[in-house]
This record gives structure tokens, sequence and C-alpha cells, in this order.
């Protein structure tokens, strides 16, 4: 151990300010990283299931050739 | 030799596999990043000798050369990505390359905010104008730059090709930041880390620059897998195996 005790440690020999702003900020920016992309999958996870099931709910029990698309039933019929 | 990279590049163009593959990598990579970090932080903010001009500020090495190297090293893997998309139309290196943008540009930042933090009781200023920071702040702007292309073009397509084409320009920078501490006078130091030379410090204080230098890609390379996975679920959602995964 470098330091006599833990306050010697967090003073960085009156360098503390520098040091643990340079690794605070970093810290900072690399939290944002990691969650940044897990919110971005929960979000797409969410957005693609919702899409799914909306589809599969409007589509007719028998799928045939003639298939309709699923914006056609919401037009008014003539 | 040849047929087996032949199949690797093929598997690696799939992105059912490498969404496969990488759920197996990903707690590997997240317990070496930790384990990594820990180890090499307390080893180097708390075990490792002062520096005996600089005291203890120098201990900011143990962030700002990782972070400075791997920016670089993003640099040329984005750039490398990008030339494999523009060659081959390989599209899940096109989403590698965009993926890799951002976190190339955060670890860019950590090494300039950094450098700027240790500059300060080092030389008495936070930023002069000179090479090493100068060009390295242009690489800041080329992350920039392409990532604001990807968002900037009407397809998707053509971000991705205006962006490749970029960084591949922008590759000239590399080479300029490595010998800009040798070509012109600057009050950066030297390289640290050389991989021709012994090293110039004491190995107390290597052996922990070494571990969160390691880590710094393993973590790297988790971020780049966790982006990528996300443009894979987004561009293949109408995949059936990525509905297979949507409905479990």
């Amino acid at each position: 151990m470098h330091f006599e005790s833990f306050a010697d440690f967090i003073a960085m020999g009156r360098h503390g300010f520098y040091v643990w702003l340079a690794y605070g900020l970093s810290a900072l920016i690399i939290i944002y990283n990691v969650v940044a992309p897990l919110l971005r999958r929960n979000k797409l996870i969410k957005e693609q299931t919702q899409r799914l099931r909306r589809e599969r709910g409007r589509r007719p029990a028998v799928t045939g050739p003639d298939q309709h698309n699923p914006e056609e039933n919401n037009a008014p019929s003539a | 030799m040849w047929q087996w990279l032949v199949r690797l590049y093929h598997r690696l163009g799939s992105p059912k596999w490498f969404y496969e593959i990488t759920e197996k990598w990903i707690p590997w990579l997240v317990v070496v990043s930790i384990v990594g970090a820990v180890v090499g932080l307390v080893w180097g903010l708390a075990f490792a000798p002062a520096d005996y001009q600089q005291g203890d500020s120098f201990r900011i090495i143990y962030i700002h050369v990782p972070a400075a190297i791997l920016a670089q090293s993003a640099y040329m893997m984005m750039a490398i990505a990008g030339a494999v998309f523009l060659i081959w139309r390989m599209k899940m290196a096109a989403w590698v390359a965009k993926t890799i943008a951002p976190i190339g540009a955060s670890f860019c930042l950590i090494a300039l905010l950094t450098g700027a933090i240790w500059g300060k009781p080092t030389w008495g200023t936070w930023w002069v104008w000179d090479a090493r920071l100068t060009s390295m702040l242009l690489l800041l702007f080329l992350y920039f730059g392409v990532m604001a292309l990807h968002q900037a073009m009407e397809s998707e397509d053509s971000g991705h090709k205006a962006s490749a084409i970029l960084s591949l320009v922008g590759l000239v920078n590399i080479p300029i930041i490595k010998y800009s501490v040798e070509w012109w006078n600057t009050l950066h130091q030297p390289a640290t880390l050389k991989l021709t030379e012994k090293p110039s410090m004491a190995i107390e204080m290597l052996i922990p620059l070494l571990i969160m230098l390691v880590t710094t890609y393993a973590f790297f390379a988790l971020l780049v897998i966790l982006r990528t996975r996300n443009e894979i679920l987004l561009h293949e959602r109408k995949r059936s195996w990525v509905k297979k995964i949507l409905e479990s």
C-alpha cells in the first residue's frame, strides 16, 4: 500500500481534486455507455413485441393467397 | 487456413450467428471488465508508487492511456469495417462500423478530458494547441462527423457509405497522432508503452497499466456487442428467428 491512511489516499498528495475529477468524469461517460444500449434494447423489444402482437391480432385466422393488407382494415368500405 | 478464414467471414456476416454466439460471450466480457477494472484501479491508485516528478497526479495514467490507445484502435476498426462494407456490401460490417462511432468518441472524450485534468497540475495549463492534443481533438471531430453522416443521409445505406468514406479518409490522422510527440516539439510526454522497446516506467506502475489496457479492450468489445445486437434486433425484426426471441 502506497498511502498511510484512507484520508491520505483521498488527498492523493494534494492532487486529489485532479485525480478524482478525472476518474469521476470517466466513470460518468462509461456508465452512460453501458446504460444507453441496455435501455435501447428494452425499448426495441417492447416496440417490436407490440408490433408483432398487433399484426397477429389483425391477420385473418385463415391465411390464403389473397391476404389482406392490415392497413386496409381501417379504410371505410364504399 | 484460407478456408477457415472464408468460413469465419461468412459466419461474421450472419446476424443470427453473431447474435447467438455473443449471447455466450457477454457474461465473460462482463466478468473480465469488472475484475480487470477493480484489480487494475486498486493496484494503480492505491498500491503503485508515486511518480518521482509528478507525485500522485500521474495516477490519471491508468484511465488516460488505455482510453487514448483504444480511441485510436477503435477508429481503425471502424474504418476497416467501413471498407468491408464498401467492398463486399456486408451489412453486419456497416452496423459494427456505426456502433463503434459513439463508443470510440466516448473513449476519445475520456482521453481528452483526463489529459486536460492531468495537464493542469503537470504543465500548469488545461490545454495547449500542440500537435498531440490538436490531432486527438481532430479524432474526436472525425468521430462526430461519422456519427452525423449516419444521421444526415436520406437512406440508411448512403449514410453507411458516406461515413465509411469519411472514416477511411480520416485514417490519415492516426499516424499523425502517434508520431506527433516525435515530429513536433510538444508538452506531451513521449509514449509510455512501446511494443519494440523496454518500457520507460517501473514494473509496479506498468503491470496495472497493462491490466487496464486489456480490460479496456474487453469492455470495448462488450459495448460494441451490446449495440450491434440492438442493430440486429431492429433490422432483422421481420425474420422468424428474431420473432421467436421477441415472443419468448
